[in-house]
């Protein structure tokens, strides 16, 4: 565990000395409070819908993109091999970078309570659905790091590490849909339990189901899994590699 | 992507290796998706919402512990994948309902899914039992079609007893707690074997051109009070027995409760059997109309003389009322808060049509809110120079009380008041008797003698005029309401104890215009002189009639009839009633009429009540009938949560388009405010690490000597 700390500490610490990284915060915290602020109006909501039912759109460009450098840089800068020569196991290693991204996330993500608190000024905000969406939201975000930095351990190139985690998670993203599932299941080609799975596949599902303020066993079991499938897979490859030499 | 290796030597072990990992990552991802699939089989729910939005509600779990049999539900849907986008979502938290009622059931709930577009003999069987496909327009898929979606039940209970529902529409419910509104109910009424009886006494009203009180025709319908009764939600679980007491008969003791509505020109006889009712412990509501004012298809709102008694009447209903501990007003009440509003539009003919005005403010058509009104004694202590009076301010904070009960009317739910008049609590409350106002206005209300017409453009036919007549009536109501303190009016009361007879100690009222206490008076009077004449001494006792000692409190009834006395079978009267007695008094009954409830101005703008009248109507009754399961179900809806950037005082600060304008410039205020702060944030952190780096780069630098 403190090997992982320590792993953790110095991965946040390159994104807080990165300029790309306050560039992308700056864009991912303006863009979407942009949008979500619209509802403060005499009579709006007291709730941050709009915030949360973009959210997951918003996520499928900002994570990849901080995700796309984590192995694929250390890659390029031959860094890796320098990793692998210290006394942490590789999944201490890949859980270190992983807790990195998922709290440089939270902080950004903490900015925003902004929006609820001035809403609660004004109005009777739910406080129990608002820390369910941002439960749901942080769980959400784990499950697509978790693809990110799958693929970017993939390659050395952090473009195609990107585009490979945008386009899988934008698939992911479209099994959630209902109209894309429907078009699924109007395909002859595809059996109607295969449809099922894929529609059960999807974190954005288990998000809405958390998001509306119910924490169910289930969703927290399957971000578990979904998280933990992709982790492994990342160590899998990195242990490989390793044996590659 | 450079998994593969070209290094020929390490091959074998590297392809082992490969199938290795392949295998192990195809085993965990079984594992996983097992475990997932067994999450959501056997799973544990918490619900945050403060509502309890996706939770089943107490009633529901009393409901579901009161299942003495095995209940069957049989779904018949259509399959997830075949339905529009936009019902998927209600048809997973219908399935999670339907999950979290097996589960809390104990094993009592069996529940099976049928879908009849697979099986041509399950079709069939579906639409042998009634069940029924809604017919739904699809353009989703590029072209319109329509699609045949089942979503219907059937539930069987015990063997022999069965209730269908033959679909349930995917927009009937927002929430979890919308279906279970549909479905509990259903599964009560399995479990109920006699259904508890209600008794009516209604007065509907005859049209108003029929009582010769319009010269214009105003197509008013008659008022009836039945729709409500007809309601599935309380029909299934009530017996609705019309009650007569035209000649003075006396009301049935074996109901659950009586309702009283728009009493009019009751005798005294019809009160005496009233007050007897209830001196047997029975329960009553009075939906109480003091005025009443004509409301066609024109809404010209003319006022048409209401009275409780008829001329032959000694004794008041009202005074009877005041006597059990309600007190009832005679003039109409308004209320002025903006969210007590209830929308009205003024239909103004422009040639041969009719068009709507919505109205900024009619202040007699109101719904009490549930608020707690203390909070906001500094905005009605504001003077007209904008200072706050604090002394007031202070009264005002120990004064006011929530609009709505929070015991009782919480759950009860507020229905929407057109013309109401004041009930209040008695001052000081009779012996014995314990109340409570169940709901009150806001305090910017006042009491309003009924003016013979209530239109606010009241003669005015001219669109060029009509502008003018509003904005004085709306002068008019604010000047009046300016020049009184703040207040709040009772709208609904509520009386329990045991109730001493508003007739005790008076002539019994008989049929036909009778009273026997009287004749026994006089028959002792007479009887008196003549045993004075004789000189021989009389005990009133031995006479039948009990005398009231030292003329200490009214004197008692007479207790026996004479045998010439036509009315022998008459019951003794009942002086006391049994602890426990209720009474509630509600101020209006135009909500629960036929044509509001039933939405027939709907397309002239309304008023309708059917937003909340039925839910009310329905609790009101499981309240009296002191049935708590569908009394708290129902009234289980979200709060409406609404942000409030600027309060409006109805008697301060312009018109509600000035108050708009001001509105909107603090929500673009505090937009611009959220927008900025996390990114400035974020940029100053920024702005800050990089100076830090840059400080300690250049210390390096000048370290070394570079």
């Amino acid at each position: 565990m403190h090997e992982t700390m320590v792993i953790m500490r110095r991965e946040l610490h390159s994104y807080f000395i990165s300029p790309i990284a306050y560039v992308f915060g700056v864009l991912f915290l303006g863009g979407q409070m942009w949008m979500a602020s619209v509802g403060i109006e005499q009579g709006g909501i007291a709730a941050p819908y709009l915030f949360f039912a973009m959210l997951p759109q918003v996520f499928l460009f900002v994570l990849p993109a901080l995700t796309m450098r984590l192995w694929a840089e250390e890659r390029k800068l031959g860094t890796l091999e320098l990793l692998m020569t210290f006394p942490v196991r590789i999944e201490q290693l890949v859980m270190g970078k992983f807790l990195a991204a998922l709290s440089f996330l939270t902080l950004l993500m903490s900015l925003t309570v902004i929006l609820p608190i001035t809403m609660s000024v004004y109005g009777d905000v739910d406080w129990g659905p608002v820390l369910a969406a941002y439960v749901g939201s942080l769980l959400m975000a784990s499950a697509y790091l978790s693809v990110g930095m799958f693929w970017s351990s993939m390659t050395r190139d952090q473009i195609i590490a990107m585009l490979l985690s945008l386009t899988s998670l934008i698939a992911l993203y479209a099994l959630g849909m209902p109209a894309f599932l429907m078009v699924l299941s109007q395909s002859d080609k595809i059996p109607e339990f295969v449809v099922s799975i894929l529609g059960a596949i999807s974190p954005y599902k288990y998000f809405l189901s958390i998001a509306r303020g119910v924490f169910d066993s289930r969703d927290l079991i399957y971000y578990m899994s979904f998280c933990g499938f992709f982790l492994y897979a990342n160590s899998l490859v990195l242990k490989a590699r390793r044996v590659k030499g | 992507m450079d998994l593969a290796s070209k290094n020929t030597s390490s091959r074998p072990y590297l392809s082992g290796s490969a199938l290795s990992m392949a295998l192990q990552v195809c085993l965990v991802l079984i594992i996983l998706g097992e475990v997932v699939y067994l999450s959501g089989k056997y799973r544990v729910r918490a619900d945050l919402t403060e509502d309890g939005l996706y939770s089943l509600t107490e009633s529901t779990q009393r409901v579901l512990e009161g299942l003495e049999e095995r209940l069957l539900i049989e779904a018949y849907f259509s399959p997830d994948a075949e339905l529009p986008t936009s019902f998927r979502e209600p048809r997973e938290m219908l399935r999670n309902l339907l999950d979290e009622y097996v589960q809390s059931s104990g094993g009592k709930i069996i529940l099976q899914y049928f879908d009849p577009k697979t099986d041509a003999a399950l079709r069939e069987r579906a639409t042998r039992i009634g069940i029924e496909p809604d017919q739904t327009r699809n353009d989703e898929m590029g072209g319109v079609s329509l699609q045949e979606l089942w979503q219907g039940f059937r539930l069987r209970y015990g063997g022999n007893r069965q209730k269908v529902i033959p679909r349930i529409d995917f927009r009937a419910a927002s929430s979890t707690s919308g279906y279970e509104r549909l479905l509990t109910p259903v599964i009560k009424s399995l479990t109920v074997t006699v259904k508890p009886r209600i008794g009516v006494i209604a007065y509907p009203s005859p049209p108003a051109d029929q009582v010769g009180m319009l010269n214009q025709a105003d197509l008013e319908v008659e008022r009836g009070y039945e729709v409500l009764q007809e309601w599935p939600q309380v029909s299934d679980h009530y017996e609705f027995v019309k009650v007569s007491i035209n000649v003075g008969e006396h009301i049935p003791d074996n109901l659950a409760a009586l309702l009283l509505i728009r009493p009019k020109l009751l005798s005294d006889r019809q009160k005496y059997v009233i007050d007897q009712y209830l001196m047997r412990g029975g329960k009553l509501v009075v939906f109480a109309d003091t005025d009443d004012y004509s409301l066609g298809q024109q809404k010209l709102m003319y006022q048409r003389k209401m009275k409780f008694d008829d001329d032959a009447s000694r004794d008041k209903f009202v005074d009877q009322l005041l006597s059990y501990g309600v007190k009832v007003g005679t003039n109409i009440v308004m209320d002025a808060a903006p969210d007590a509003k209830v929308p009205m539009i003024i239909t103004i003919p422009v040639g041969q049509r009719l068009q709507g005005l919505p109205l900024e403010s009619y202040p007699f058509w109101f719904h009490p809110v549930d608020a707690d009104w203390a909070q906001q004694a500094q905005l009605a202590a504001r003077q007209p120079d904008g200072r706050v009076d604090p002394q007031l301010a202070d009264r005002y904070s120990r004064l006011f009380e929530p609009g709505v009960d929070p015991e009782v009317s919480k759950s009860l739910g507020a229905p929407e008041f057109f013309w109401p008049c004041r009930v209040e609590l008695a001052d000081p409350m009779p012996k014995g008797v314990e109340g409570k106002v169940l709901l009150r206005t806001s305090p910017w209300a006042m009491e309003w003698e009924p003016p013979f017409k209530m239109h606010p453009a009241t003669n005015q036919t001219d669109v060029r005029f009509i502008q003018g007549a509003i904005n004085s009536f709306a002068t008019k109501w604010k000047n009046m309401l300016g020049s009184e303190p703040r207040q709040q009016i009772g709208l609904m009361a509520e009386v329990q104890g045991g109730l001493r007879s508003f007739f005790a100690g008076k002539p019994m009222p008989l049929p036909e215009g009778e009273y026997r206490g009287e004749e026994e008076e006089s028959r002792l009077i007479r009887e008196d002189k003549s045993q004075q004449d004789t000189t021989v001494p009389v005990d009133p006792k031995a006479a039948g009639a009990e005398v009231a000692e030292g003329q200490q409190g009214p004197p008692a009834p007479v207790q026996a009839a004479q045998g010439d006395d036509a009315y022998a079978d008459e019951p003794d009267m009942i002086l006391e009633s049994p602890a426990g007695t209720q009474v509630v008094v509600i101020g209006d009954t135009d909500f629960i009429r036929d044509d509001l409830v039933g939405r027939l101005y709907m397309n002239i703008g309304g008023p309708t009540s059917v937003r909340t009248a039925p839910i009310f109507f329905a609790n009101l009754l499981d309240w009296l009938a002191g049935d708590q399961d569908l009394f708290q179900l129902r009234s289980k809806v979200g709060k409406i949560r609404t942000l409030e950037l600027l309060e409006y005082d109805p008697m301060q600060g312009g018109t509600i388009q000035e108050h708009s304008e001001q509105v909107r410039d603090k929500g673009f205020l505090l937009r611009s405010m959220v927008q900025v702060f996390a990114p400035t944030v974020l940029l100053i952190w920024g702005m800050v690490v990089f100076m830090r780096r840059r400080t300690a780069k250049r210390e390096f630098l000048t370290g070394v000597g570079a």
